[in-house]
């Protein structure tokens, strides 16, 4: 049985160069259980821009299990961050620059760190897009 | 037990997501290689678990990836 050489770099160590460091350029749409999400980069970073939170919800949901700590794994191997916004709010964000605290660990979703100003900043902007809708339709 | 020396030999012996990236890096690097994927509209069930009773959730795929290696700092 042959095995690996090289190793998997260890989630919890950031001070240790990324074995396979990546470079990924994307231009692409990705939609899970309907919720679209469009999928841009910066080389480093990969930006994925929801239009709502529900839509982020519900592509979190689609994850396998386990799905969250094998993608922080993949990342901090290929030196890669993932970065999930809604409504142009940084709300989460996994891999290499991610930097989990005590509400990642509350809401156990550690590796994954939320941004709690982006949540709220996306749920004031659903709102207010929502009460300008309605101003629309009752105008 | 014998230790892959290859990248052809490792990449064929891939179980979990970093050791394909450390595949693919082998392959790409130090050759200027690029690899791209181009999907249209494909679509992927993605089991919650190993289970009979596993829910699928429905993945769409529209668009290009690129992938290159980059230095080690």
């Amino acid at each position: 049985m042959a095995r690996f050489t090289s190793r998997p770099a260890s989630v919890n160590d950031a001070s240790e160069p990324a074995p396979a460091p990546l470079s990924v350029a994307t231009d692409l749409t990705v939609r899970v259980n309907g919720a679209e999400a469009t999928v841009e980069s910066t080389g480093e970073r990969l930006l994925l821009q929801f239009r709502s939170l529900p839509d982020a919800l519900r592509a979190v949901r689609g994850q396998p299990a386990g799905g969250a700590t094998s993608l922080t794994a993949l990342l901090h191997t290929t030196d890669l961050t993932v970065e999930a916004r809604v409504r142009d709010r940084i709300v989460a964000v996994a891999g290499a620059d991610a930097r989990p605290g005590l509400v990642s660990r509350m809401l156990e979703v550690d590796p994954v760190e939320v941004r709690v100003g982006g949540v709220l900043g996306a749920v004031g902007a659903e709102a207010a897009a929502a009460v300008a809708a309605l101003s629309r339709l009752l105008s | 037990m014998a230790d892959a020396s290859t990248p052809e030999e490792r990449i064929d012996e891939t179980t979990t997501w970093p050791e394909l990236a450390i595949g693919l890096y082998d392959r790409l690097t130090g050759r200027g290689a690029e690899i791209s994927y181009q999907f249209e509209e494909m679509e992927v069930h993605v089991p919650s678990g190993t289970g009979e009773d596993a829910e699928h959730a429905e993945w769409r795929l529209d668009g290009t990836v690129h992938i290159t290696t980059r230095e080690r700092e």
